[in-house]
């Protein structure tokens, strides 16, 4: 016959092992939610740092073109000097980042070239962002593009500052 | 014999429930943590936002405030450093954190085509 006792134990031993599991599901639900978030702060970090940069670039651009009033030369000079310096400001983000878990790389090029109709600017900007942990990773890039008519033109050298590209 | 069945029980029942209460309080940690992680995200999201829309330190500084103060986040402090701007920081006289008070830091980045700007927000962990 069996003894109570025994049924008791039996029961117990059987509710704590479901206890037991419901706790560890839950537990593994709440780590991958975690990481999730962990991860979703982590693009949401890049993507608006990325935008934050290609953003920069076309201000830069923008103020380049308005501030030289139609000098090429200064347009360039400017253009250079200030995207070199956003390029060394953004460089110096690297700390903060990898407290975030991120690497981001930024690039740029320029490339100045005319038609028959007018000057063009073109930027291409580039931003390669990886995880830490070596999750995920993300590369964007941008081309800003400007287009600066002749008659605009106060420099009378400014085709020669451009290599020619009407094809 | 019924007593010490009785005594013998009890003393499994024990330490059967020790793994469970131990588990359960991991557990509840856990769902804190998680907690604040979804809050922290919030916050976040919504500072990068105000940081996009305004470009000027104090409307910047009124905005963030004026947020976390509409939200209840308990906010204990508020560090904003810039290489154009300096450093700026704010301290919540309304909350306070106490001997033993946690901080955790909500850190946001902000670039434009002048400056780089650095903000930490220390929230008040519970």
């Amino acid at each position: 016959m069996i003894k109570t006792w025994l049924i008791v134990v039996f029961v117990s031993i059987l509710m704590i092992i479901t206890l037991l599991t419901v706790n560890l599901m839950l537990l593994i639900n709440v780590e991958l939610s975690i990481n999730f978030l962990k991860q979703k702060r982590k693009v949401i970090i890049a993507n608006f740092c990325i935008d934050d940069f290609f953003e920069s670039i076309n201000t830069i651009l923008d103020d380049s073109v308005s501030s030289s009033r139609g000098n090429f030369s200064i347009m360039k000079e400017t253009l250079e000097k200030e995207t070199e310096k956003l390029i060394e400001r953004v460089s110096k983000t690297n700390g903060f980042l990898e407290e975030c878990g991120l690497k981001i790389g930024f690039g740029k090029s320029i490339v100045f070239f005319n038609n028959t109709e007018g000057y063009v600017i073109q930027i291409a900007a580039e931003a390669y962002a990886e995880d830490c942990e070596g999750l995920f990773s993300i590369r964007r890039s941008s081309n800003i593009v400007r287009f600066i008519p002749q008659e605009t033109c106060k420099e009378s050298n400014a085709a020669g500052l451009f290599p020619n590209n009407s094809s | 014999m019924d007593f010490l069945e009785s005594i013998l029980v009890i003393i499994l029942s024990f330490f059967l429930v020790i793994p469970v209460v131990a588990a359960s309080q991991y557990l509840e940690l856990k769902f804190k943590l998680l907690s604040d992680i979804d809050e922290d995200l919030r916050v976040e999201v919504k500072i990068l936002k105000i940081l996009d829309q305004e470009h000027e330190i104090k409307n910047m500084l009124d905005k963030l405030i004026n947020f976390l103060d509409s939200n209840e986040v308990e906010w204990v402090s508020i560090e904003l450093s810039s290489e154009k701007h300096g450093k700026t920081t704010i301290n919540n006289e309304r909350i306070l954190t106490g001997a033993r008070g946690q901080v955790r830091y909500v850190k946001v980045l902000k670039i434009t085509s002048e400056d780089v700007l650095y903000l930490a927000i220390g929230i008040r962990n519970d």
